[in-house]
């Protein structure tokens, strides 16, 4: 038996060997995807192109536009002539031109009323296109004009004294608050669950559209023969995405392994079992590997939307976050960074285990279930 | 030389016929290009631009006084912090962190309220501590907040919201004491002083233009509608490459309809499968998604169209230079799909880096396209501030087009 599952696994690989392309996209396609994703997001949001316009002129305000081009977050060009009337001049986007994303107004008279203690005001104008860039300039903005005020404007209170009446915050898991260090796992939980129920999804369609998986059923096969050996290449193709990527978040991104290695790496096999029959079910009710396909993408973005890949799923309607609940990524995303970066075992996420367990079971069953009935019409 | 132009076009027409009854005859791959945009778009648009709220935040408070109180009703009444309990202890707050039931830990040690002089008694002694509030010195404050930063955006988001709702607690706090001063000792020099440190230095005004509440679904949703639209690519690359892999591709270029017009019809159905997909997703965005839609409607459809067309272009070269249907469904999976995604601005906001970062985003087709969308629904421009990125797309897909045609005569031959 477990020669002739062997056998259906091997004649896969050898579909796979013979298209080295195909052979290729699938083994590094997910680390790949991984180290674009998190280059993109880790880099820190800075040199947002910034437009200052000092009409005061004296050596404060000349001081406080210093300030603005110490700091990373802005690239400063400062305007010889007043911001014209219409910001559509200088917001709206040529390749080669500059649109700016913030303009910044010194009013006349800054320094002085700002000595004197008489709160003069300046004019921040943000050119919201995309709504993280403004939401940072303005942030960093607000903080350089609230020290630099007060610097000039309270000379006797020491910037030590401003900042102890702020409350102190403590971040926990990723210190650095690092935008890879979210993105990255995430990336690696979705690729090696696309990874493998494309696998397992394309393959099963491709013999369906033609016609050789009739002959697969006329063999002397068992169907959960079949259905195992056809499992085998997605697990390990998956698998080894995910020991790949594994390696990349660590070693690349420094996102820490502060739980029980040897606990992920047995959940994680875990979960490629559980996605897998999301594969075989989307194989069986498409009849082409254009449908699988185009099934795949749209059931991959759903699994997205709930899994918190991107958002929190506390801010998301309380009826979505009850929704997300079936979503096995969602459960394995938690998994994954709790044994990463809160280094917490099984005391903890035992009922996401066992959530998987159970959602295994129903997407399992229902796989096998349509299995015998597809088996049972086409014989 | 005119009827061989008029046979082109009737062949086109003939190849676009035998195309749309093609896609027709299989009505899940139907619904899948003609509704699985819009449904993305609808999805995606949910997961990932989902305002930051309802953070659940949990309280330790060992003050126990009207002061701490009032700060922790003050923090849930917030948009994006919310209340979930309290705990007893640290040990407490360390486990709901672990677990993921709270993501925020607001900690008020004993003497928060003490920090506020009492209304009554030695009168400019208060207004001196009032004063000195902002000199708590090495002590610090004595309320703290844990915060979780495994998803470091929404972290942000709740310790801006900490900071600033922590210190608007404590200016008003401090302003309501000393406005219950008797009106005689209002114009000291001490309490105007005092009042002066309770502001901050500079009173800022930011105007903040085409989004005013600075929500990412407003510059995500436009350019999802340009990234999922290469959907569409995505099927004509797999469908040329299945014709090829059944045979059947030989036997259409056989016949005696010239390579352009077999190419050209073939796409001219999903180029109006991408006009349908269009309107559908401006109605979600306008519809579901309260997007304003600032720009000329009509201007808007024809370059999507365009840019529809040039994507199109693109898949039908990869379909017919990579030999089998498999791989050429991975490559432009990861050609369109994924590099779209750097461009909507989710992960990281490209339009506001400098220009050598734009330039390398802009040689994928799917940047001209996200730029158009983006500039007319939320910028209200036309086509003179956008004709450069117009002018790339119809470079790109006259050259895919004709590598294609030449790719294709070539293999054949």
């Amino acid at each position: 038996m477990l020669n002739r599952i062997l056998n259906i696994a091997w004649k896969d690989f050898l579909h796979l060997w013979h298209n080295k392309i195909l052979l290729v996209i699938v083994l590094l396609g997910g680390a790949t995807e991984l180290t674009l994703v998190g280059m993109a997001t880790g880099a820190p949001i800075d040199d947002v192109r910034t437009v200052i316009y000092d009409a005061d002129g004296s050596q404060i305000s000349r001081e406080m536009i210093a300030r603005f081009e110490a700091d990373e977050t802005f690239a400063v060009t400062v305007a010889d002539e007043p911001l014209p009337d219409d910001l559509n001049e200088i917001f709206t986007g040529a390749l080669f031109g500059d649109d700016y994303i913030v303009a910044i107004d010194i009013p006349e008279g800054f320094g002085e009323e700002l000595r004197a203690g008489r709160r003069p005001e300046v004019t921040i104008h943000l050119n919201a296109i995309s709504a993280l860039a403004a939401t940072t300039a303005r942030r960093k903005a607000e903080e350089i004009l609230f020290y630099y005020g007060a610097e000039v404007a309270w000379p006797d209170v020491s910037r030590d004294e401003l900042e102890a009446f702020e409350p102190q915050i403590t971040v926990r898991y990723n210190e650095e608050l690092d935008r890879a260090q979210y993105t990255t796992p995430s990336e690696a939980g979705f690729m090696l669950y696309v990874i493998a129920i494309g696998v397992a999804a394309f393959m099963l369609a491709r013999e369906r559209e033609f016609g050789s998986f009739e002959q697969l059923l006329v063999m002397p096969h068992h169907p959960m023969e079949i259905l195992i050996g056809k499992a085998i290449p997605a697990v390990v193709l998956g698998y080894a995405n995910f020991l790949l990527m594994l390696g990349v978040i660590h070693f690349i991104f420094g996102v820490p392994i502060r739980g029980s290695l040897p606990l992920l790496l047995v959940l994680a096999l875990f979960y490629v079992l559980v996605e897998l029959g999301v594969g075989f079910l989307l194989a069986l009710v498409s009849r082409t590997q254009h449908q699988a396909v185009l099934l795949v993408m749209l059931v991959a973005f759903v699994d997205v939307a709930f899994s918190g890949y991107a958002a929190p799923v506390e801010s998301m309607p309380p009826a979505m976050q009850t929704i997300s609940l079936a979503f096995p990524i969602r459960h394995f995303l938690i998994i994954l960074r709790g044994v990463l970066q809160k280094g917490v075992g099984l005391e903890i996420l035992w009922p996401h285990v066992l959530a998987l367990a159970a959602l295994g079971l129903l997407i399992n069953g229902a796989a096998l279930l349509l299995f015998r009935r597809s088996l049972a019409s086409e014989r | 030389m005119r009827t061989h132009a008029s046979n082109i076009i009737r062949h086109t027409f003939a190849i676009a016929r035998k195309e749309i009854w093609h896609i027709i005859r299989d009505p899940i791959s139907l619904f899948l290009v003609g509704f699985g945009p819009v449904i993305m778009l609808i999805i995606i648009s949910y997961a990932f631009a989902v305002e930051v709220r309802d953070v659940p935040t949990l309280v330790l408070d060992l003050d126990r006084t009207e002061a701490s109180r009032e700060l922790i009703e003050r923090l849930d009444a917030t948009e994006v912090l919310d209340v979930i309990g309290t705990a007893d202890d640290m040990s407490g707050v360390e486990r709901a962190m672990d677990a993921r039931m709270a993501r925020v830990a607001v900690v008020i040690d004993r003497g928060l309220e003490a920090m506020f002089p009492a209304p009554s008694g030695d009168l400019l002694g208060m207004v001196a501590q009032l004063a000195a509030l902002a000199q708590v010195g090495d002590r610090g404050l004595p309320v703290s907040y844990i915060v979780d930063g495994t998803e470091p955006i929404s972290a942000e988001t709740a310790i801006e919201t900490a900071i600033k709702e922590t210190n608007a607690f404590l200016v008003e706090r401090a302003r309501a004491l000393l406005d219950m001063l008797p009106s005689s000792m209002q114009n000291l020099p001490e309490v105007q002083r005092a009042r002066e440190q309770l502001e901050t230095p500079i009173a800022l005004e930011v105007i903040t233009h085409y989004n005013p509440e600075e929500k990412t679904l407003w510059d995500l949703v436009p350019a999802m509608i340009a990234i999922v639209l290469t959907m569409p690519a995505m099927s004509v690359a797999t469908v040329i490459a299945k014709e090829r892999d059944q045979g059947t591709l030989e036997f259409l270029v056989a016949t005696p309809a010239a390579r352009l017009a077999i190419l050209t019809g073939k796409m001219l159905p999903y180029v109006l499968i991408g006009v349908f997909n269009v309107l559908l997703m401006y109605l979600a965005a306008v519809g579901v998604f309260g997007l304003p839609f600032r720009g000329n409607l009509l201007l808007y459809v024809a370059l999507m169209a365009l840019y529809e067309f040039a994507c199109l272009a693109i898949g039908l070269f990869f379909s017919i230079v990579i030999p089998n249907q498999e791989a050429a469904l991975w490559v432009s999976l990861m050609f369109f799909l994924f590099p779209g995604f750097f461009l909507s601005g989710m992960f990281f906001p490209i339009v506001a880096m400098p220009l050598e970062m734009r330039m390398e985003a802009m040689s994928f087709p799917v940047s001209g396209g996200v730029f158009i969308s983006r500039s007319l629904f939320l910028q209200g421009v036309g086509l003179d501030v956008v004709w450069w990125a117009v002018g790339i797309l119809i470079y790109v897909g006259a050259i895919m087009l004709a590598l294609s045609v030449l790719f294709f005569k070539k293999r054949i031959a």
